[in-house]
């Protein structure tokens, strides 16, 4: 028996000044699976992920999320229906409290609201940080309080676009251990990444993309011995 | 009234609605897709262009063409003092520069009013006229025309040729690497600022010889100029400018034409709130886009 | 901006309450007693900047909470004005229709609004764009006004009068009236613009008002307008449909600047389509650029105190439009935020070291 399948993109193409920087990438993501998607510098991976998110709207191309076409539907839409999304940008209001940055995506949830914030705190464990400015944190927290903010929309599908960008090893395992511990708690994640050591940490399939489509797929280890991939990340 | 004789008091119409769009725009477009700032005071420097055009020709006896020549560059020199002074300090915050900008038009208008009166001594329009027909026409007004095409073909040239063009070009869009590459970002601001503040004073002084001279001439002009530019976008100087006075001119004369000067204005907004909602970074950014995507094909 | 609001179960700090309940007996206590303090005259021009407040806290709400900056809010309050002085001289004195009036004043120019806002905010437009679209709107609506000077333009009895706009001035005879309550000999309640009832009116609509923004910008849907102004797309992305926000919001802004102009109306028995005009436009941001976006206090003590300043100048001479001028480009510079909000931040950074030390003091002691 094979899991549904959660996202389908098809054919997702987009084009800015003069060039493609997505050019007919076909992307399925199972229920529950997790996915880095990866490639160099200008592969398209920025694009495609905003794509996903509804920030963009391809040229051309079909999105498909739980058997619901949602190629047209804008980003809140998207965060409502179980998208939820972390951008390479550090991605909090650092003007805001810790309890503020995570109140937002809790606003739909009515009387839960605090429940949730309180078991949000824990998962990311930034207890006791919830009346602190959130501009104020360390690099590592505040990227934790990003992802918590995706988390907060309890989406089925969480996509994270560099979520280990200027972090140190330590910072960088406890991301890959939080995103670990989100899948399996059944949510389906999607990684677009640089670092290959998080890439290697988080244990999952990868996509590798290169002048925007899909160049190669596999495990981490056929990717790294993969020839052709190791050149366009070193010989590129 | 023959077919004839319409089609051609329509043309000499349209071609006048262009002249006082382009001219009245095209100072405020530069500044705009250049530095993303609007600067609400360009109808104050319309007005400096007009006092310093009428000084000249009646202190100095200057004759018209320079006369609106030094009106220029009364408004580029001021527009670099404004730009040193004020506008500096607001680059990245475009709703505050927006804000002080206005304070400028207010402090300027009113201080022109205090200083110098209601009004000051008009220019009389050179030319005389010529007639199509039993119809006549101002001589004037198809020399403005004249004008407002040469100093939009000038611009392009500036902006497409030169290596001041090259630099601008470079810094609007990407700053920080035309920095790195050496550019004096700041400087190519402050010029920037002044040949828009500039032509806003050419386009001062050419109104000067057609209308009364007050505090407030130039800002008869600054809503159709903010359409316009609003229109025209800010993805590319000479085709958003272009298109959008194209556009706007046409919808004003023949709304300006069967009902009145209020309805055609009225026309025009609606005409922008229409486009806007198809494009909403304006015709130019439409047309970049659509350009794009022809190159791939 | 630092300093985060109460959000759910989360109260802002004591001295926070405390202070703010301090400043709203301080300054509704001194309206309460203003009448008894002053001639009718100053009576009448105190109500008439005080009902200038709608409007600023509405472009305060707008811009300040949510990021919009319109330079037309004039727009609004003239078409409340208008609209409520055409119904009011048709119904209010042959038929007591107040009401009518009073709800025409509010949803000519909120529908204006929410049709301007859904090409504005779904088209998505870059704020410059709002911004000075708004000012062109309000600008035409002057020409067209300027123009209505003939016998034809007249609804029912309500003559617009060019520019010399409705009222006592277009030398017709009738002009719009007070806001009164019942009909005939039975009009128990008139506010007329010069007496203590008008004022106390004023006051009572600011204080509730005020007290219901406050309300509104510390719960979450002011969290969310907040959210909105800092970073749209991140806002959009955790749920929020912004447009629709956005929308509300500006709606909202013109329903206060629509009070005010209602008020204003009724004030003075007069409006013409000067309120339309550039300065209209720019004094609200003035007050509200001045005072501070960010604070509805600040924007209302400003308010007020610009109001006065402004006319004060105005008896001395012709400069007093170059002088506010000055101070909003130099406010601007010197303080981006508000000269009254940098004054209270730092008032209560004082207290709250003041706090401090006392409680280090009794730690110390015990």
């Amino acid at each position: 028996m094979t899991a549904p399948a959660i996202l389908e993109a098809s054919g997702i193409t987009m084009s800015f000044g003069g060039l493609k920087a997505v050019d007919g990438i076909s992307l399925g993501l199972m229920a529950g699976e997790l996915r880095c998607v990866i490639g160099p510098n200008g592969a398209g991976k920025s694009t495609f992920f905003k794509i996903l998110g509804g920030q963009l709207k391809p040229s051309s191309g079909r999105i498909r999320f739980a058997g619901r076409d949602i190629t047209r539907a804008g980003p809140h839409r998207r965060a409502l229906l179980g998208i939820g999304v972390k951008f390479q940008s550090l991605d909090i209001y650092p003007g805001f409290s810790v309890a503020e940055n995570l109140m937002l995506p809790l606003l739909h949830r009515g009387r839960d609201a605090e429940r949730e914030t309180a078991r949000l705190l824990a998962e990311l464990e930034l207890e006791g940080s919830e009346a602190l400015v959130a501009g104020q944190l360390p690099h590592g927290e505040k990227q934790r309080l990003a992802i918590g903010m995706a988390l907060a929309l309890r989406p089925q599908l969480l996509l994270l676009d560099e979520p280990t960008a200027g972090m140190g090893p330590e910072e960088t395992a406890a991301i890959a251990a939080l995103v670990r511990r989100v899948n399996e708690q059944g949510v389906s994640v999607m990684v677009v990444e640089h670092d290959m050591a998080f890439v290697k940490q988080l244990e999952a399939p990868i996509t590798v993309l290169h002048f925007g489509r899909v160049f190669a797929e596999g495990s981490f280890q056929e990717i790294e011995s993969h020839k052709e991939v190791r050149q366009i990340y070193l010989g590129g | 009234m023959d077919a004839l004789s319409a089609i051609v008091a329509f043309l000499y119409q349209y071609l006048d609605t262009i002249a006082v769009l382009g001219l009245s725009a095209i100072g405020l477009i530069i500044i705009f897709s250049m530095m993303g700032v609007i600067n609400m005071a360009h109808g104050e420097m319309m007005m400096i262009g007009a006092y310093a055009t009428s000084f000249s020709y009646y202190e100095a006896a200057i004759p018209v063409p320079l006369a609106v020549l030094l009106g220029g560059l009364a408004a580029g020199l001021a527009g670099i003092l404004i730009e040193r002074l004020i506008i500096r300090r607001f680059y990245g915050r475009l709703l505050a520069s927006l804000v002080a900008t206005w304070g400028l038009s207010l402090i300027l208008s009113q201080a022109a009013l205090l200083l110098l009166g209601p009004q000051i001594k008009s220019v009389p329009t050179p030319f005389g006229s010529f007639a199509v027909g039993e119809q006549s026409f101002a001589v004037y007004r198809v020399v403005m025309f004249a004008a407002a095409a040469l100093l939009i073909a000038a611009v392009w040239l500036v902006f497409s040729y030169t290596p001041f063009g090259v630099k601008a070009r470079g810094t609007m869009e990407r700053p920080e690497m035309a920095r790195a590459l050496g550019v004096n970002t700041q400087r190519i601001y402050a010029i920037t600022f002044g040949i828009g503040t500039f032509l806003g004073g050419i386009a001062g002084g050419l109104f000067a010889l057609t209308a009364s001279i007050g505090p407030f001439i130039g800002q008869n002009y600054t809503a159709q100029a903010f359409i316009t530019v609003v229109v025209g976008g800010a993805a590319d100087i000479f085709t958003g400018l272009l298109s959008s006075v194209l556009t706007l001119g046409f919808v004003k004369t023949l709304f300006t034409n069967q009902f009145n000067i209020l309805i055609g204005h009225v026309a025009m907004l609606v005409m922008a709130l229409l486009i806007i909602r198809l494009m909403p970074a304006g015709i130019s950014d439409w047309i970049e886009r659509r350009r794009q995507r022809g190159h791939e094909r | 901006m630092g300093r985060s609001s109460a959000v759910g179960r989360r109260a802002s700090l004591p001295l926070d309450r405390i202070v703010f309940w301090l400043w709203v007996a301080l300054l509704f206590g001194l309206l309460a007693v203003a009448p008894d303090m002053m001639s009718r005259f100053q009576l009448l021009n105190l109500s008439g900047f005080l009902l200038n407040g709608f409007l600023a806290m509405g472009l305060c709400l707008i811009w300040g909470s949510c990021g919009i900056l319109s330079l037309g809010q004039g727009a609004f309050l003239g078409l409340g004005g208008y609209a409520y002085g055409i119904i009011g001289i048709n119904l209010i004195e042959d038929h007591g229709n107040t009401i009518l009036a009073l709800a025409g004043g509010l949803a000519v120019p909120v529908v204006f609004a929410a049709f301007l806002g859904l090409v504005l905010f779904y088209g998505r437009l870059k704020g410059v764009y709002v911004a000075i679209l708004m000012l062109v709107v309000a600008l035409l609506f002057e020409s067209f006004l300027n123009q209505t000077a003939g016998p034809g333009w007249a609804i029912g009895e309500a003559h617009l009068g060019g520019n010399n706009g409705l009222g006592r001035f277009s030398g017709v005879m009738r002009e719009p009236p007070s806001l009164s309550f019942g009909l005939g000999e039975e009009r128990g309640l008139e506010f007329v613009g010069s007496t203590r009832a008008f004022f106390y009116l004023v006051s009572a609509l600011l204080l509730v008002t005020y007290l219901a923004l406050q309300a509104l910008v510390h719960s979450r849907y002011g969290l969310v307008m907040r959210a909105i102004r800092e970073n749209p797309e991140r806002t959009e992305s955790l749920g929020h449909d912004i447009r629709l926000v956005q929308l509300l919001v500006f709606c909202l802004g013109a329903g206060l600047a629509a009070i005010s102009g209602i008020l204003y109306v009724s004030w003075g028995n007069f409006i013409t389509p000067d309120v339309f005009g550039v300065y209209n436009n720019i004094l609200p941001v003035i007050w509200v650029a001045v005072a501070g976006r960010m604070s509805l206090t600040a924007t209302l003590v400003g308010t007020v105190f610009l109001a006065w300043l402004s006319q004060r100048l105005a008896l001395e001479g012709d400069y007093a439009l170059i002088v506010l001028g000055s101070i909003l480009v130099l406010s601007m510079m010197v303080a981006p935020e508000g000269i009254l909000k940098a004054l209270g931040d730092a008032v209560m950074r004082g207290l709250r070291a003041l706090q401090g030390r006392a409680r280090q003091g009794a730690e110390g002691g015990a």
